[in-house]
């Protein structure tokens, strides 16, 4: 078991403050992807923020690679074992293609000069999402469809065993997102990840193993 | 490191970051500037501080042993006053030195002490301590080399005789007894001009010479060799000039005026002691002359031993050095061992540099921080503009400690990057100073520093000790401003920026 979440819980305090999340259990297997459906404000980005260890959970238990992800242990288990992919892309624009794909490896303070394993691994990753000659160009001159393919590869660089997508064609024109859906549909099979896909997307949740529908603060399965 | 890579990259100017890139520029301009401004200013008055303590120890020593009162009461000193060996009067430290023994009281021959006579201090052998003796040779083992001093008052007479005209220059002096050990009065002395050789015989040279290493007065026949301080060459007074010391001398009647002829055989700048311009340097024996007319003790006259080493800012070590052995003696009593900072015409000077310097300081350290407070404000802004990047930083692994760290980076870049300008910038003017000096004396009329006070040379090498103070006061403060914007930056979580950015 790659992931399993246990009654978990999410509230927002304020004025308006929701109980978005009443006890949401989940459990994903090695290489297997799941895509999580529901309306806009049901809570898919907060459950995946805390799958991701981005946010706590106010109730329930989080175990990742069979070990309970504990607040002490977020850090390593982003920098090791998860990996992003967001819809804005998210990428660092002051630095190049490559530089993004090596800042994971910077941050676990790996060797990642060139001649190194990351280096060697980010350039593959360029090469198959088809970005290697755009490897010393600055990210913030890139089309949308191109970042989203660097921040592909980038939450792949650090081999991380569960990967973590929200929405991550949602700022891409039809055409693009459907290359981008098999890109990274095809990656995750070939690498062996685990994947969980917030989505509003019906054919790309079509192509993963299950599909979940966020409803009243509890998974339902479709 | 990532956090000092990433850091760099924050601080590269870039057009979609103007006004953190202006704030970034005038902060490290600011802090070039003040960084220049005190290394100039703290190179210049350190090295005229230097410049002056350098000439008060040619002029003195870094460790002086004087006797106090205990010595003048005490029946080593008093014992000479009625002993036939002693000629019934009292010697000075010098006649003490060379004595044979420590007590010259004869009960065969002198006359019977009175009662209520001084107790001797005795050693162990039962023999009367050799106070002079003992605390040379403390002096001579503390330092490097020991020589004794004397002072006295005279009554200074030059007159001058220019081209048939004659007029005549009259002062009360203060003669201090020329050490011709003493190397570095050598630094002191002004070289001769032009008028000074045209005022000589051919021939006979009158001014003071190095001889073997050592500075030699010239002997004149009939005549005392004097070495006078600058301010009587500007007066008008040559090397070769004649005049007279005079003193009054008791007699069985009345006081009677001794005269001792003199010629002037060269000058030294005095630098800034107060009693300077009146400093009188003569052979020993002169002054040994003048004092036989006074009492040692009543303080018309000074004594004492003059204790010499190069690294003056060994000068308390020494001073502790002596106290102890002299302490060990059991003569501590006797002897008062001061260094360069305590002596009574130079303490006040001295203190009033180091009060200056110390204001200097603690205002240098209030600008250093206004300077560094727009690092604060370019940091938060930073931080807000960088908010989006926190959070991939932060979903990448990067721990709130790292994020903190990039923001300190930026402001101890900043920081060092203003401290290496104003470094560069201090070094270009110190190299040219006296062209900056002569600028500024010549829009504002008058001399910017008058070379009586501040001798000839402005110096202008780089202060180690100011260039320390200021990197370190600049890197600190540079380094607490980043800690409000690297807090304010740890502190953000990554669920709420990613969040509010989508």
């Amino acid at each position: 078991m790659i992931l399993e979440a246990k009654d978990i819980h999410k509230s927002y305090s304020g004025p308006a403050g929701s109980h978005v999340l009443r006890g949401v259990t989940l459990s994903l297997d090695a290489q297997e992807s799941i895509a999580i459906m529901g309306r806009s404000g049901e809570g898919k980005s907060t459950l995946l923020q805390i799958l991701g260890t981005l946010d706590f959970p106010d109730e329930g238990t989080l175990v990742i690679g069979g070990e309970e992800a504990l607040p002490s242990r977020f850090n390593e288990l982003r920098s090791q074992s998860i990996g992003f992919i967001f819809q804005s892309f998210y990428l660092l624009e002051d630095f190049s293609v490559l530089e993004n794909l090596l800042m994971p490896a910077r941050i676990a303070r790996v060797p990642c000069g060139k001649g190194s394993a990351a280096y060697a691994r980010a350039l593959t990753l360029l090469e198959r999402v088809g970005m290697s000659q755009h490897a010393h160009q600055p990210a913030k001159q890139l089309s949308g469809g191109e970042k989203q393919r660097v921040a592909f590869a980038r939450a792949l660089c650090m081999d991380p065993k569960l990967i973590l997508a929200d929405e991550p064609t949602g700022n891409l024109d039809y055409t693009t997102a459907e290359s981008i859906h098999h890109l990274l549909m095809s990656l995750v099979k070939e690498e062996g990840k685990s994947l969980v896909i917030v989505t509003h997307n019906q054919e790309l949740a079509n192509m993963c193993d299950r599909q979940y529908t966020l409803r009243e603060g509890l998974l339902h399965l479709a | 490191m990532f956090e000092l890579s990433v850091a760099c990259k924050y601080l590269i100017p870039r057009w979609r970051q103007l006004s953190v890139s202006i704030i970034s520029l005038v902060s490290i301009l600011v802090i070039s500037l003040v960084v220049w401004l005190i290394l100039v200013f703290f190179s210049v008055t350190n090295g005229l501080e230097k410049n002056w303590v350098d000439k008060l120890i040619a002029l003195t020593a870094p460790v002086r042993v004087t006797p106090t009162e205990a010595y003048y009461n005490s029946y080593y000193y008093q014992i000479d006053s009625i002993s036939e060996a002693s000629d019934y009067t009292y010697q000075s430290l010098r006649e003490k030195a060379l004595a044979d023994g420590s007590d010259p009281y004869d009960p065969d021959y002198d006359e019977e002490l009175p009662p209520f006579w001084v107790q001797p201090d005795l050693d162990e052998n039962g023999k009367v301590k050799d106070l002079v003796k003992l605390a040379y040779q403390a002096a001579l083992e503390s330092g490097e080399t020991a020589s004794f001093f004397d002072t006295a008052v005279g009554n200074l007479q030059l007159m001058l005789n220019r081209n048939g005209m004659q007029s005549q220059i009259s002062q009360t002096a203060y003669l201090g007894s020329f050490d011709p050990s003493n190397h570095d009065l050598k630094k002191t002395l002004v070289s001769l001009s032009n008028e000074d050789l045209a005022n000589q015989p051919s021939g006979s040279p009158l001014a003071i010479q190095e001889v073997d290493g050592k500075m030699v007065l010239p002997t004149f026949p009939g005549s005392e060799a004097v070495l006078l301080p600058k301010n009587f060459r500007e007066a008008g007074v040559l090397v070769g000039d004649r005049g007279i010391i005079t003193y009054h001398a008791p007699t069985t009647s009345a006081l009677q005026e001794q005269q001792i002829p003199i010629r002037v055989a060269g000058f030294y700048d005095q630098g800034v002691i107060p009693i300077g311009g009146r400093f009188v340097w003569v052979r020993p024996e002169l002054i040994a002359m003048v004092s036989t007319a006074y009492d040692m003790s009543a303080g018309s006259t000074s004594t004492g031993i003059d204790v010499r080493f190069d690294d003056y800012e060994r000068a308390p070590e020494v001073k502790r050095a002596i106290e102890q052995k002299l302490e060990n003696l059991g003569i501590a009593a006797y002897w008062k061992v001061e260094t360069f900072r305590d002596y009574a015409f130079t303490k006040d000077l001295l203190e009033q540099l180091m009060s200056q310097r110390n204001l200097f300081s603690i205002i240098s350290i209030v600008i250093i921080i206004v300077a560094c407070s727009n690092i604060v404000s370019m940091l938060i802004i930073l931080v807000n503009d960088k908010r989006t990047e926190i959070g991939i930083l932060r979903s990448m692994g990067a721990s709130s400690k790292s994020i903190a760290s990039i923001f300190g980076f930026c402001g101890l870049i900043m920081g060092l990057l203003g401290s290496l300008i104003g470094i560069g910038l201090a070094l270009l003017t110190l190299q040219n100073i006296h062209a900056l000096i002569n600028f500024i004396s010549y829009l504002q009329g008058h001399e910017l520093f008058n070379s009586h006070f501040y001798g000839e040379v402005i110096p202008n090498q780089l202060s180690g000790e100011a260039l320390t103070f200021v990197t370190v006061a600049t890197v600190i403060t540079s380094l607490i401003s980043g800690i409000i914007p690297a807090m304010k930056a740890s502190l953000m979580r990554p669920a709420e920026i990613l969040r509010s950015e989508s």
